[in-house]
């Protein structure tokens, strides 16, 4: 597979033209500087199906596992005190009754708390990530080797969701703190506050003065190129510095007062920086941290499970009604994909399960339910791929269960059947839950 | 030599997906990349993360282009330095390349470099990344962002390092060494540490050494505020004195307390609460040496304090009557001081100065050093401890990045330092061949069956060396049960018994990886991508090093004057790689500016307007190191954000250096202004076939933002940001 290098050494004959082709054609300089042979990655294969994806995630694992439906009720078979879920005093994570379209499954309470419409469209997958190491969650994010070429699952999708969405930029922004990588190069960790920073425009004088120096920049860019680089990649880094203040101008447009409101970098405020780039139209893929116990070494009487997972929960809902004000309800996706989730046999959030994790799915795509679950020892269990209940012996094994994850949040945010076989090599996705 | 083999990225994949089935507990971060000598840039590193996948096994080359002088040179004297090159030097490297070899040798020693060099060290070394609260562990208290000992601790190992170059010795001696350079404030943190001691169940305990060399466990401390003068220091170390350990604050603490009546009730408002008032005391007694540790520097810890009602300068005590019903106790209920930072009186700027030190292992029945006598620590060489201290790995702000716990064991600890002595990360596909495990105490991963086995049969025996030299807690090991306990070095091909520190770090530089680990690391910090280990002028570079005698300076040297970093001939590793052009991050475009604008601190240190404060610190990545990770985490491409950010710190430097007092730049004085815009700040010589046009197109800017309503002052700040943004300003490698 060439790499980007080459990719662009092959799309810029005549690279300093490219400025007079985007006008000439009427493509995106980003297209022209990038023109491979049409991929699946560069047309829009589902532009109705096509959603953006706000994905947590994070490296310090999350007991998000233990607390969902697919825990509960669980057979005699499952031997007494090898399932402990969070119950603190306050009942806050009181075992409740809830409904996902239409069936009835029992969960920690905050998720009961959920309105209707989202637990209808929420899926809890049960899976297995197959790692206990923090460092992991790179390798988790490439499947283990299931996704080609490398290839960081978010990075990914948004590679493909790129030409649907005709977002700014097809990098994912990553805005929870984790590193994530896009074409073989880690992406900057940005913050609501940062983003905040540098997305307020100038005023006074000042607002009269950056659109000149925009031009003397452009000019300038144009001059070195033509008379200063003299290799491919020069010449390229020089385009892509045009495109990024191209870029950062008109976000600056967009971004009006809604800025205003974050005010930290906490979750609260990851959401609504997550929210606002995509109503920026900034990228398709924008990656967060919901934390539901983080590093659960030591966590007596499962207390910051208790509270991170309310909080959390708290700010999906806040989430939802965020999109909705913006409109996006429909056009979001937001998912779970942790690096391990938490060992269900001791009292006090220690061990770290590489066996067992769930990903939360909630979007337009999606029919409410629970795919797969656990099987004594607090495993993944087999998965029945037609239905999606757990098996024993079922047809899509725990131990592919990661890619399966991905091939149905794949489907969920529009990318084809065809795309996804052609680039996840294990797995299967899961049609009982797609709307 | 390494023993393992290339491997696909699928046969890891498999190796790694069989270990589903079964739950390793515990949180080493393990590299599951193939972990062999042909590894490079493109595969499998950090700027190109791991796992880039077994495909690029088939990656065609890509078709080499040359750099010329006129861009290598100045990137080269950029990375190094932070300032342009001259005509004279790019004319002398396009005259005859051999020419850069001495450019470099004589930009090594100067200030600049040792500066950004230091700063490459801190991190190579991973010793930075942290805040105060990462000390938590070793202190045991709560503790002040404030105070400079948490920076010292940073910079004590890159010191070290650069130490060690500017006496000729072999680098290897930052791994080997017991001396490090410190102040008399980190000497005092590391006694400190030594004399608390914190078992593996968190138990707390002192072991102080007394003026007559007597060791107390008892000994308690005072931090303690004198209304007519701060306690002099000399009755602080005086045994004698009733001042004896009482640490002088300048200032008294307070609590709000409720009010009581002639019978000691609480007295309530007409809302029923309790009706308080501000009143201060004069000290606090602490239990902990690290609190009174920290009260000697400045912090006055909230945990630990002594509870003693007969104290009657301590702090308020409210007696609940008998008669108070369970309802009403909790107006007795109220608030002091917490932790509380504050201008240590004993402490001078002698406490900051920096000189190598060396730490000892006490010898049966020797004197401990006292931790808080700073005059003693003053004039100390050498300091003496029962916690061993040897080389990179076993620093406090090394401890500080990577905590471990009772599930990890130190074998994060050990990684780390593998990875940053070796380059490498445990990998089960480079097992080792030793069947030591942990002495069965932890049997899920002792037993051969077990998918764990492979990586902890080469982890544990290694990591025992830290387990029994440190609790999880990062002090020394007196548990026998650990004391016993058999380690050994046995990874990629090279075994040996450990049965001390000195034997790890002497099985570190050893190994043949020692040599292509420094390499590859300056490898990353120059091109941010790594080099093809398997690429001849890679290995060339790697024997010049080893064959001076592991000389650092020789290491750079070599590889920054060769077609690896210049590019100017073709390796195997640009045919492999490509060219990287990259954001300047900020650790070099921050020094790149405070060098060329002659800035007496960092313009990125201390910025003061907050806006631009964060967007620096959101927007322009660091260079950085990740947890598990064998390469660097180095962002290289341009993003809005990276372009809104990078405007921000040059609006905020125009701020800086235009028409303020003694600035750089004096608006009245436009076209000088202009020409070191171009020549300074854009590198672009008077010689270079672009000046002209590029001048012109500065002072056009300049016109049009007068003919906008800008003043003088305004315009020539804005031509300034036009510079600071240009190409050859905020990249490197145009």
């Amino acid at each position: 597979m060439p790499n980007r290098r080459q990719l662009l050494q092959g799309a810029l004959t005549g690279a300093g033209l490219l400025g007079l082709r985007a006008m000439a054609t009427g493509l995106p300089i980003s297209f022209l500087l990038n023109p491979k042979s049409v991929r699946a990655d560069d047309a829009c294969a589902n532009a109705t199906g096509a959603q953006f994806l706000i994905l947590s995630m994070s490296a310090k694992g999350d007991a998000l596992n233990c607390n969902v439906p697919g825990t509960y009720d669980l057979p005699a078979t499952f031997a007494a005190g090898s399932i402990n879920h969070a119950e603190p005093v306050d009942l806050s994570m009181a075992a409740t009754s809830l409904s996902l379209s239409g069936k009835k499954w029992t969960a920690a309470k905050p998720w009961s708390s959920l309105p209707q419409n989202v637990l209808d469209r929420t899926v809890f997958f049960h899976h297995s990530t197959g790692t206990a190491n923090h460092g992991e969650l790179g390798r988790v994010l490439q499947l283990f080797g299931a996704l080609r070429r490398g290839q960081w699952l978010p990075s990914y999708f948004a590679k493909n969701l790129v030409s649907c969405a005709n977002t700014v930029q097809a990098q994912p922004i990553t805005i929870g703190g984790e590193q994530l990588s896009f074409d073989g190069q880690y992406l900057p960790k940005l913050t609501p506050t940062g983003l905040k920073a540098v997305l307020s425009g100038p005023q006074g004088i000042q607002a009269k003065l950056q659109p000149l120096r925009d031009d003397t920049l452009n000019k300038l860019n144009t001059a070195l190129k033509m008379n200063r680089s003299q290799t491919t990649a020069e010449r390229a880094y020089l385009d892509n510095m045009a495109i990024a203040q191209t870029d950062l101008r008109k976000m600056i447009e967009q971004v009006a007062t809604d800025l205003t409101t974050i005010s930290n970098d906490d979750p609260s405020n990851q959401i609504i920086a997550a929210a606002l780039l995509i109503k920026m139209n900034v990228t398709p893929v924008v990656t967060i941290h919901l934390p539901f116990s983080d590093d659960n070494h030591s966590d007596a009487n499962f207390t910051n499970e208790a509270t991170q997972t309310n909080a959390s929960v708290n700010n999906i809902k806040d989430m939802m009604k965020k999109l909705a004000g913006y409109g996006l309800q429909d056009k979001v996706t937001f998912a779970t994909l942790n690096v391990f989730g938490r060992q269900f046999d001791t009292q006090n959030g220690r061990g770290h399960n590489a066996s067992h994790s769930v990903s939360l799915m909630i979007g337009k795509a999606f029919k409410g339910g629970v795919v797969g679950g656990i099987v004594p020892g607090g495993h993944a269990a087999d998965i029945d791929s037609t239905t999606g209940a757990a098996a024993d012996g079922g047809d899509l094994s725990a131990s592919d269960s990661l890619a399966s994850v991905a091939k149905t949040l794949g489907l969920g945010v529009g990318l084809t059947d065809a795309q996804l076989d052609d680039q996840i090599t294990s797995g299967l996705a899961i049609r009982s839950v797609l709307a | 030599m390494p023993s393992s083999k290339p491997m696909p990225g699928w046969v890891v994949a498999t190796v790694v997906s069989g270990a589903v089935a079964v739950a390793c507990t515990g949180s080493l971060d393990v590299s599951t990349e193939p972990s062999n000598s042909s590894r490079a840039g493109s595969a499998g590193s950090a700027s190109t993360p791991a796992g880039t996948g077994g495909a690029d096994a088939m990656t065609p080359e890509i078709p080499f282009e040359p750099v010329s002088a006129r861009i290598y040179v100045p990137k080269i004297k950029n990375l190094l330095l932070g300032l342009p090159a001259t005509e004279e030097e790019i004319a002398a490297v396009t005259a005859d390349p051999a020419a850069l070899k001495a450019m470099v040798d004589a930009w090594f020693v100067k200030p600049e470099a040792q500066a950004k060099l230091g700063n490459f060290f801190s991190k190579a070394f991973q010793q930075t990344q942290i805040s105060y609260s990462d000390f938590f562990d070793q202190l045991s208290v709560d503790n002040g962002t404030g105070l400079s000992l948490f920076t010292q601790a940073q910079e004590s190992m890159s010191r070290t390092a650069l130490k060690t170059i500017a006496d000729a010795k072999p680098f290897t001696e930052t791994v080997t060494t017991h001396t490090f350079m410190m102040t008399p404030t980190l000497m005092s943190l590391y006694l400190a540490i030594d004399q608390s001691q914190v078992d593996d169940n968190n138990k707390l305990s002192a072991s102080v050494p007394m003026p007559d060399g007597t060791l107390s466990t008892t000994q308690t401390f005072w931090i303690t505020y004198q209304a007519s003068a701060p306690i002099p220091f000399s009755e602080t170390i005086d045994p004698a004195s009733p001042n004896f350990m009482h640490f002088a604050a300048p200032m008294a603490f307070t609590c709000n307390v409720p009010q009581v009546d002639d019978t000691g009730h609480v007295m309530v408002d007409a809302t029923g609460n309790a009706i308080k008032m501000m009143v201060s005391y004069n000290q606090r007694q602490y239990s902990s040496v690290t609190a009174g540790f920290l009260g000697l520097f400045g912090w006055a810890s909230s945990r630990n304090i002594v509870k003693d009602p007969t104290a009657t300068d301590g702090p308020p005590v409210l007696t609940i009557p008998d008669d108070v019903t369970p309802d009403k106790k909790n107006l007795y209920t109220f608030n002091c001081t917490g932790g509380m930072s504050f201008t240590p009186p004993s402490v001078t700027s002698a406490d900051a100065v920096w000189r190598p030190v060396t730490i000892r292992l006490a010898k049966d029945g020797e004197k401990l050093t006292p931790f808080y006598d700073l005059p003693a620590l003053r004039m100390a060489d050498e300091i003496v401890v029962r916690t061993p201290r040897v080389g990179f790995f076993s620093t406090p702000a090394f401890f500080a990045n990577w905590p471990t716990n009772n599930s990890n064991q130190h074998r994060d600890t050990l990684n780390q330092a593998l990875i940053v002595g070796l380059g490498r990360s445990i990998n089960p596909v480079d097992k080792g061949t030793a069947t030591i495990l942990d002495d069965g105490k932890d049997g899920a991963h002792s037993d051969p069956n077990s998918p764990c086995y492979s990586c902890h049969q080469t982890m544990d025996p290694m990591r025992n060396i830290f387990r029994q030299a440190y609790s999880y807690t990062y002090h020394a090991q007196h548990d026998p049960a650990q004391l016993f306990a058999t380690a050994a070095f046995d990874y990629l091909g090279e075994t040996t018994a450990l049965t001390s520190f000195d034997d790890f770090a002497n099985a570190l530089v050893q190994h043949p990886l020692y040599p292509v680990a420094w390499t590859q690391k300056l490898c990353y910090y120059a091109n941010s991508s790594g080099c093809s280990e398997e690429d001849p002028e890679f290995k060339r570079v790697v024997t010049a090093f080893t064959d001076s005698s592991f000389d650092f300076h020789t290491l750079v040297i070599e590889l920054f004057s060769s077609p690896l970093i210049t590019g100017q001939t073709s390796t195997k590793t640009w045919r492999e790689v490509g060219e990287t052009d990259t954001i300047s991050r900020q650790d070099h475009f921050c020094s790149a500016l405070t060098n060329r604008l002659q800035l007496a601190t960092n313009l990125c240190v201390g910025i003061t307007d907050k806006t631009t404060a964060t967007a620096v610190a959101s927007n322009i990545p660091l260079d950085g190191y990740l947890r598990g990770a064998e390469a660097p985490a180095l962002s290289t491409a341009q993003t809005p954000f990276y372009r809104g950010a990078t405007e921000s710190l040059c609006t905020y430097a125009a701020s800086l250096t235009i028409d303020k007092p003694k600035s750089r730049y004096d608006s009245t004085k436009k076209d000088t202004a202009i020409t070191d815009f171009v020549e300074n700040i854009m590198g672009i010589t008077a010689a270079d076939p672009n000046n002209a046009a590029v001048t012109q197109l500065l002072n056009e800017h300049y016109a049009a933002a007068v003919a906008a309503g800008a003043k003088p002052s305004e315009a020539l700040a804005s031509t300034f940001v036009v510079a600071c943004l240009s190409p050859t300003s905020v990249a490197i490698g145009l």
